[in-house]
């Protein structure tokens, strides 16, 4: 048994180390491609942060100064070296807009959005879960479940909000239409993010319990007496739970943006707000840090799921399959 | 495109047909349709788009009133004879606001999908195409654009380029690009390394004719329905952008713009909101569905 | 009509699967199991075999219908069971055994786990008691080892173990009746021997069995009794020897001249038409093809090297067959594609049609590839899809150098003809095509280059033996047309047996005896050669003998 579990441990831990590079190879090439928003693409940074220069004239020492203060005067590797070193030191550099440092800005408003992303998410799954175990395989069930899917894929999430805040704030008055103190407030902006990120999440758990539940596997399994619920629960849903991987980006993005849309419409506090007004104001250092902050995410998020997948499939787990 | 890889290249995952961030589910069993022709769903959508298209191209046909006529007299009248789907704020007809915004919705949804699959399918094809070099360098670049979130990412290029709406569309389009060049890369490198392709080797045809006579056609086959369903995708994203406000300026009849204008009205004016939203959300059932049933309709030949 | 204690007693059974008598698949069939009898039913696929069984456990579908004037199990009416009831039979009182344990075990479960999920479904038993019996299971279904055993995934386990714990699986509860679908169908054939061993030994214990099979040689050496179930219906029931020795129906009589074997050996397996003319035969024999000392070693995700094939020679020639046969990863399908240019050898040479792939520049090696042929197991995927059968022939024809349009079609309608396809067929997709008709395009593509030498790798493996044996009669009628020389490549013993002039034995990479085929079948020199042919399960139908061993 020992012997056994010698050869398996050792290629996973090789996989993961792997994985956790790649992680740190993509949010390096993620700081370069924003280095380059930020230096390379746009005209003058120095307009950005004193203002139009439709309105605002500045004289040739006040851009100097500007260009000083900022690094522009440096060449550019040198630009670029000195911006990965900061990074490296949790260093996201300074709002245009607000002359403060992107980290603390960021810090302010991270708690509400976190909370919100976690409840959307913890719902989205639930939602997820039940769904597609209750509908998988039943004629009926999966049609209804089909056409509400596609309605709630196809119709914007915000409009989804608008529906949600006329019925049960002004229509019912059971929850407040807006503000981020309580559990309450969280309610209707969650379940606006679940609603639109849960659909294609069932849909590929759905497929993933069909197809499993049509192995023969599981009609073995079948064989042995098991009830229904036994068979879906012990073994399809595990199998279902694989074709999720190709899912987490769209998850993490889903909720993500689904939070920058839901706290503003529920004129909430947090980082989406933060972002929709840095965008308005051309605030391209507080919206990079906020990209970045979400590419890290998404890199830990990945990498969670790489290091969990081996554990759902031991196949993942050995070097050589026969 | 010498030997087939054997057991030392590590097997590609087939082309997904989940595009993270779309909503491109199989739809093999959602079909209301049978296997050869198309189903009802399926005509119904087209006739959704094509009535948003003769909007799109002349919406004075179908407007019953001018869209940015205002009348004091009527503001937030609920829905009538006289305007079936109600007025707005200023009195403007909501109907005849929503048949002038088709065409900056479909100018939206087909210029953004088309910059996403159009750069997306000719990057996908030319590393999965290209030797490992080209290919390995492609795919990071892939996956650190991956790394950023759709909407995200559209956001940082508005906040460099500034807003409006062609720059929305090519941010909405940009930020599609790397899912695009993703699928598309898996689906040469399945054709490439496919037994028609090794048969098409054996009887002893060339190169180019393999490249152009069997892969380059099954690589992209699955562009179009990955087209259409793309601009369901690329209406929501327009319509998120322009609730927050990034969109075209009003008082240009704008569906995204009238949703986001309509929620300082929620308790007055029910239709305000309502109808834009269906507008939007018939227009995506309607390409969802019309991707859908073309995609089971090229498995269901193809297996 | 039956005696009245018999374990399993089915009457009139009908099973649909949507609407209309044309949906049936199983139209009204009736038999009985008595207790302690080994029954096997043989069928080819879509004869109903299948789902015969499943209705028996209940689990033919949601979309099925089941019809009968009578099923009954051990007294009980199996028709008037409710859910509950079901499940308590299934596992506790029949047992069930799948083909193919990689995909029949829960790939993503242990052993242990898999096999006492029935008991902990019908027993309420401690854990400790519930891996006493796990290890007790294994031991007696003859899993060495079983304490380290248990503790694996099916895929880490060879074939043979990994059909052993199914079948422990199978029988964890107790039941005394065990119902096998196609048990050692995707076994190899010295497995497959040791399988059907432990399954003797199931019977001899009292287990009462019903096989589902369509391998007429695993009935011969198991079966009590023999049901031949065709389009639906039982056409023909009787003692094994019997029905063996003298069959009555003519369907049995086909299907058993079928079966490819050193009997058949230069005869027709289906076709009452002749054998073509052959061309008369070259005075002498013209090497078309030849390896020599050829070795390829592959390097395994991890870095383990792994030796496909290990100085191996052949040589080809032209009118002549050679068979290589060996068991699943033995080399030979590396063997064939090295032949065909399509892998690489480490070292050795190979010769095709006089020239080498390796000194070959690019129009030299395109014209090569046009001499070696190949035709494999599944020609589906070797199609492009948007293709029908008319443009996967033309551009063959195209290839193969015959200009203008009208000459085209007449050479693909040439090629149609010469695999006995109309001409109905061209605008078809290979989708729609059965597998054997995807095979006969398959060759026509083939020959539509007018190769020197045919690589067929496993060509009538995944086909019904009927199916088989009329292509193994194509193959033959073109050989004697064209004088292609083929090389064989199959785990089918009895097949090789039958298309081969000579036979290449190979195990692991290496080539352990060679010669031709009837020298090498009828007195094999090598210890592995004896064991292979030893396990082969045969039929002795000209013989009128006992149960054959």
């Amino acid at each position: 048994m020992t012997q056994a579990r010698g050869r398996t441990v050792r290629p996973y831990l090789r996989r993961i180390g792997a994985r956790a590079l790649a992680g740190v190879g993509v949010l390096f090439g993620a700081a370069t491609l924003g280095f380059l928003a930020l230096y390379v693409l746009p005209g003058d940074p120095v307009y950005a942060i004193a203002g139009n220069p439709d309105q605002v004239s500045l004289s040739a020492e006040q851009v100097a100064a500007i260009r000083e203060t900022y690094g522009f005067d440096q060449p550019l590797y040198q630009q670029y070296l000195e911006y990965l070193g900061q990074l490296v030191r949790g260093d996201l550099g300074t709002s245009y807009q607000r002359q403060q440092p992107v980290t603390t800005l960021i810090a302010d408003q991270l708690g509400p959005t976190v909370q919100l992303a976690a409840a959307a998410f913890a719902t989205t799954l639930v939602l997820a879960f039940a769904v597609s175990l209750l509908t998988a395989k039943r004629r009926f069930g999966r049609g209804v479940s089909s056409v509400v899917e596609l309605f709630f894929i196809s119709a914007p999430g915000f409009w989804v909000g608008i529906v949600l805040l006329t019925v049960f704030s002004f229509r019912l008055g059971w929850l407040p239409a807006i503000g981020s103190g309580g559990w309450q407030t969280l309610v209707l902006p969650a379940l606006t993010i679940a609603v639109g990120a849960a659909p294609p999440l069932i849909q590929v758990l759905r497929n993933g319990l069909e197809d499993t539940l049509d192995e023969p596997f599981v009609l073995t399994a079948r064989t042995r007496g098991l009830s229904e619920a036994a068979v879906r629960l012990r073994h399809a849903l595990r199998h279902a739970l694989i074709p999720l991987t190709t899912l987490t980006g769209f998850l993490v993005g889903g909720l993500l943006g689904g939070a920058v849309i839901a706290e503003t419409l529920f004129s909430r506090q947090g980082v989406g707000r933060v972002l929709v007004t840095a965008v308005t104001a051309n605030d391209v250092p507080l919206v990079l840090g906020l990209v970045l902050l979400a590419a890290l995410a998404y890199v830990v998020v990945n990498f969670l799921v790489d290091v969990v997948y081996p554990l759902i499939d031991p196949r993942l787990r050995s070097e050589v399959t026969a | 495109m010498s030997a087939t890889p054997e057991v030392t290249e590590a097997a590609e995952p087939p082309p997904a047909a989940v595009l993270a961030g779309t909503v491109a589910v199989p739809g093999r069993r959602w079909t209301a349709g049978s296997r050869r022709g198309f189903g009802w769903a399926f005509w119904v959508s087209a006739a959704v788009l094509g009535l948003i298209a003769l909007a799109a191209v002349a919406p004075s046909l179908l407007a019953p009133h001018d869209p940015l006529a205002t009348d004091l007299a009527a503001v937030l009248a609920p829905p009538s004879a006289e305007h079936v789907f109600g007025t707005d704020e200023s009195g403007r007809d909501i109907a005849s606001r929503l048949v002038h915004g088709a065409r900056n919705a479909v100018l939206l949804g087909v210029g953004a999908t088309a910059i996403a699959v159009g750069v997306g399918s000719v990057v996908g094809v030319i590393a999965g195409l290209g030797n490992r070099l080209l290919d390995g360098l492609l795919m990071r670049l892939t996956d650190v654009s991956l790394a950023f979130p759709e909407l995200l990412l559209a956001l940082l290029i508005i906040a460099v380029f500034g807003g409006g709406t062609l720059n929305v569309v090519l941010a909405i389009g940009i930020a599609g690009i790397p899912n695009y060049a993703r699928l598309i890369r898996g689906q040469t490198l399945a054709v490439r390394r496919s037994g028609y392709v090794e048969a098409a080797r054996g009887i002893g045809l060339n190169r180019r004719r393999i490249v152009t006579g069997h892969v380059l056609p099954n690589a992209i086959r699955p562009v179009i329905v990955l087209a259409t369903i793309g601009i369901g995708t690329a209406t929501l994203a327009g319509a998120g952008l322009s609730f927050l406000g990034l969109g075209v300026s009003p008082p240009t009849p704008e569906w995204g713009s009238m949703l986001s204008v309509s929620r300082n009205y929620l308790e007055l004016a029910w239709w305000y909101g309502a109808f834009p939203g269906l507008a939007i959300t018939a227009l995506v059932i309607s390409t969802t569905t019309m991707g859908r049933q073309l995609q089971a309709r090229v498995e269901g030949r193809t297996g | 009509m039956n005696a009245p204690e018999a374990l399993l007693d089915v009457r009139r059974l009908s099973v649909s699967f949507g609407r209309g008598a044309g949906d049936e698949v199983v139209k009204g069939i009736s038999f009985q199991v008595q207790r302690g009898e080994s029954v096997a039913i043989v069928g080819e696929s879509g004869s109903g075999k299948s789902v015969t069984a499943r209705t028996i456990v209940g689990l033919t579908g949601d979309r099925s219908e089941v019809r009968a004037d009578g099923l009954r199990f051990g007294g009980r009416d199996l028709l008037s069971l409710a859910t509950r009831d079901w499940r308590s039979i299934r596992g506790r009182e029949i047992g069930f055994v799948l083909q193919d344990a990689l995909v029949s075990l829960d790939p993503l479960r242990t052993v242990a786990k898999e096999i006492e999920e029935p008991i902990r479904a019908h027993f309420g038993w401690p854990k400790e008691r519930r891996q006493q019996e796990v290890l007790a299971l294994l031991s007696s279904v003859g899993v060495p080892e079983p304490e380290l055993r248990r503790h694996q995934f099916p895929h880490e386990l060879s074939g043979g173990l990994r059909q052993r714990a199914l079948i422990a699986s199978a029988i964890a509860a107790q039941p005394s009746f065990l119902i096998l679908d196609e048990p050692t169908t995707a076994l190899d054939v010295t497995i497959q021997a040791q399988i059907l061993r432990l399954l003797e030994q199931l019977r001899d214990e009292g287990h009462t069995l019903l096989f589902i099979t369509h391998d007429l040689a695993v009935v011969a050496r198991i079966a009590d009794r023999v049901l031949v179930m065709n389009d639906g219906r039982i056409v023909e029931e009787g003692p094994t020897a019997r029905l063996f020795a003298d069959p009555r129906h003519d369907y049995t009589r086909t299907l058993l001249a079928s079966v490819p074997s050193e009997r058949t050996k230069g005869e027709r397996l289906w076709s009452w038409r002749p054998p073509v003319a052959a061309s008369p035969a070259p005075a002498t024999r013209t090497v078309v093809a030849e390896l020599a000392g050829v070795t390829k070693t592959f390097r395994l995700p991890g870095g383990t090297p792994l030796v496909a094939v290990d100085d191996l020679s052949l040589r080809l020639e032209s009118g002549r067959t050679l068979g290589l046969v060996g068991e699943s990863g033995s080399g030979k399908t590396t063997a064939g594609r090295i032949l065909l240019g399509s892998t690489q050898p480490d070292a050795g040479a190979v010769t095709v049609a006089g020239r080498s792939w390796a000194t070959a520049g690019r129009r030299e090696a395109a014209e090569l590839r046009r001499q070696i042929q190949v035709v494999y197991q599944d020609p589906l995927s070797s199609f492009d899809p948007r293709h029908t059968v008319r443009r996967i022939l033309t551009e063959a024809v195209g290839a193969a150098g015959v200009d203008g349009r009208g000459s085209r079609a007449g050479r693909v309608r040439e090629l149609l003809d010469q695999v006995g396809l109309a001409t109905t067929f061209l605008d078809r997709h290979p989708l729609r095509l059965s597998g054997g008709q995807r095979q006969r395009v398959a060759i026509a593509r083939a020959l539509a280059l007018e190769p020197r030498i045919i690589v067929c790798d496993e060509p009538v493996s995944a086909l019904d033996v009927s199916i088989q044996a009329q292509v193994l009669d194509l193959f033959d009628d073109i050989q004697r047309e064209t004088g292609v020389a083929l090389l064989f490549i199959s785990h089918d013993l009895g097949v090789i047996r039958h298309v081969s002039d000579d036979v290449l034995v190979l195990k692991d990479g290496r080539t352990v005896e060679r010669g031709p085929t009837e020298e090498v079948f009828a007195r094999p020199r090598e210890p592995y050669t004896k064991e292979l042919l030893a396990a082969v399960p045969r039929l002795h139908v000209s013989t009128p003998a006992g149960r054959d061993t």
